[in-house]
């Protein structure tokens, strides 16, 4: 019963944020289009390439107001041990550091800041990509993208990964296509995803589907299979039906699996996305760097790279908490 | 098309006449490909399908043995694999001593891990616009992105096989006399060993993903750079025989890995195992 209403409520949740996600993107993606459906072109390409170093943001400033706010925090967390977590004095101190470490590089010209550019330089440059909406269009794009593929595979994984390790007959047929499929990596089937469904948002989608579909299916099997046939016993011992296995026994003593499968799926839909996104569309962040890179402007190259590790990072760090939050027993 | 529908006679002849020969798996798996081998042609024979966008495959076979005769197939897979094995390698070679070295000083993991954690939050494939700027189209920026791609699973495995020695069988050294070499040698790296073969085999299906992906978006040889070249070109029995190569190359150096970690954890499990006994 417990597990019933918190499926529930996550599912209902899900489909939500799901729709809800849909629309806003629909509603970004219409204003961006002009009257003959043409993308406009102030988000389709930025219009100045890039900066010039120390143009919007002084380096020496920044290198040095790195170095105080370090040092003020190692002050604080002295005062403070309660208050400030060490591992956040440990992370702030050691991401600042490899900061101030890269603008010194190019500001003391030891490497060319068109190969690459300062941290200064790529933060100028997310914040007029994102004055002009450009960036918010491609990260709605890709995030799509990936959802609508993600819950694809969620949903399409787990029930045939239940149905492949229930009934052994249709396992035993399933499974050598099924391996077939599986050892070939999801970026060689991009030429075909192209070929089958044109470019746009279809043979990403696919490929982005292809990648998280197998760990989640593996996984779900492998789950089910390990659950203990004492418990299965016990449950037909004290007149449960098959239906009462399925739910009460193999689905809640396969969950922690089966959501290692979802985050090793996400991990890798992630992974797929960019590549899909690198050669058959045209909008999204993996699209945004690869043209960036076309005009050899390097900033909006590092800081498309920055977004998707950030949005790496988001979301992995939802889907452990939802993790933590569901796996209770 | 009888090339299909043959095959699929003679497995059931086979089985057949071989009855306990031939196990019952071995059967089924031949039967279910031979089965949807004459799904696939039948439809293109059919007319269900186009035959420019799935090739049928007779077709696919014919021209698998015209590039074997021309050397097209073996010049691609050379390329590709000896790509892959630069960057596997050289990501072993980086991700095991840092890996140990990490596991091992307590000060190095806690003040270097958040710097490591947000690079390896950034997908191997979006490194590869950049990394091309940085070093240029070839093979450079291929191998660096296998690299990358290969080196988090087992630099973190190592960690963790690492971290997870137990602490008793590290003061059994210790109390007898032994060193740093010692300990390093006859116990770290031995009980870590099973959990950085896993992680090289995990690195070796993220590198190989990579190689693919890299190929197809940044090189000018190599079976990614095959499939895609005949993308453009419309040749989709060429598409099929570079998926085809990939797959089996892919299958055949797992099922090696998985020899080789057979192999270490026979080895060190036993001896550890005669060592009890002893």
């Amino acid at each position: 019963m417990k597990i019933r209403g918190k499926t529930a409520l996550m599912t209902a949740l899900l489909v939500f944020g799901f729709l809800s996600f849909q629309l806003v993107a629909a509603q970004a993606g219409e204003q961006q289009y002009d009257q003959k459906g043409g993308p406009v072109d102030t988000w389709n390409r930025p219009l100045e390439a890039g900066f010039k170093v120390g143009e919007v943001y002084s380096p020496v400033r920044f290198m040095i107001g790195l170095a105080l706010g370090i040092l003020i925090l190692h002050f604080l967390r002295s005062k403070f041990p309660k208050v400030i977590p060490m591992v956040l004095v440990r992370a702030l101190t050691s991401v600042g550091v490899v900061l101030i470490v890269w603008e010194l590089v190019v500001y003391t010209h030891l490497v060319r800041s068109v190969l690459l550019p300062p941290p200064t330089t790529v933060i100028a440059k997310l914040q007029s990509l994102w004055g002009k909406g450009y960036l918010q269009v491609h990260i709605i794009a890709s995030v799509q993208r990936l959802f609508t593929a993600f819950l694809l595979a969620v949903v399409t994984g787990i029930p045939l990964g239940f149905i492949i390790a229930n009934f052994r007959g249709f396992s035993d047929y399933v499974d050598p296509l099924l391996n077939l499929i599986r050892v070939i990596p999801p970026p060689a089937w991009l030429p075909f995803a192209i070929l089958w469904f044109g470019i746009g948002n279809p043979p990403a989608i696919y490929i982005i589907w292809l990648g998280s579909f197998f760990p989640i299916l593996l996984n779900t099997i492998r789950g089910i299979k390990d659950t203990q046939q004492i418990h299965i016993e016990s449950i037909l011992n004290l007149g449960g039906k098959r239906m009462d296995v399925y739910r009460r026994v193999m689905l809640p003593s396969a969950f922690p699996t089966i959501f290692t499968g979802v985050r090793i799926g996400f991990g890798i839909g992630w992974v797929c996305l960019v590549t899909a996104e690198l050669v058959a569309v045209d909008a999204g962040l993996g699209w945004m760097i690869e043209d960036a890179r076309n005009l050899l402007d390097t900033p909006t190259v590092l800081g498309g790279m920055v977004v998707i590790c950030l949005l790496g990072i988001l979301f992995d760090t939802i889907l452990r908490k939802t993790e933590q939050l569901i796996v209770r027993w | 098309m009888s090339i299909v529908s043959g095959g699929m006679a003679g497995i059931t002849f086979v089985r057949h006449l071989s009855g306990k020969m031939m196990p019952e798996k071995v059967y089924r798996v031949l039967v279910v490909w031979a089965l949807f081998l004459f799904l696939w042609e039948g439809s293109l024979y059919a007319g269900i399908f186009k035959s420019m966008l799935l090739a049928p495959p007779t077709a696919v076979l014919e021209k698998t043995f015209y590039f074997l005769e021309k050397g097209y197939l073996q010049i691609n897979i050379a390329a590709s694999l000896s790509r892959f094995l630069a960057g596997f390698a050289i990501a072993i070679i980086v991700a095991v001593p840092s890996g140990i070295a990490f596991g091992l000083s307590r000060g190095l993991y806690e003040w270097l891990s958040p710097v490591l954690n947000f690079i390896r939050m950034i997908p191997p494939p979006a490194m590869l616009p950049f990394v091309i700027i940085l070093l240029g189209i070839g093979e450079t920026p291929a191998v660096f992105v296998i690299a990358i791609g290969c080196f988090f699973p087992v630099f973190m495995n190592t960690m963790r096989g690492v971290r997870e020695v137990e602490t008793i069988h590290v003061e059994v050294v210790q109390t007898m006399g032994g060193g740093r070499a010692d300990l390093l040698r006859h116990v770290i790296i031995p009980s870590a060993m099973p959990t950085i073969l896993t992680g090289v085999r995990i690195g070796f299906g993220i590198g190989w993903l990579v190689l693919v992906c890299a190929e197809v978006v940044a090189a000018d040889s190599g079976l990614g750079f095959m499939i895609e070249g005949a993308r453009l070109l419309l040749e989709t029995p060429t598409v099929f025989v570079g998926m085809a190569t990939i797959c089996v190359l892919g299958l055949t150096m797992d099922i090696l890995l998985k020899r080789v970690e057979k192999f270490f954890i026979l080895r060190n499990g036993g001896g550890y195992l005669n060592y009890r006994e002893g």
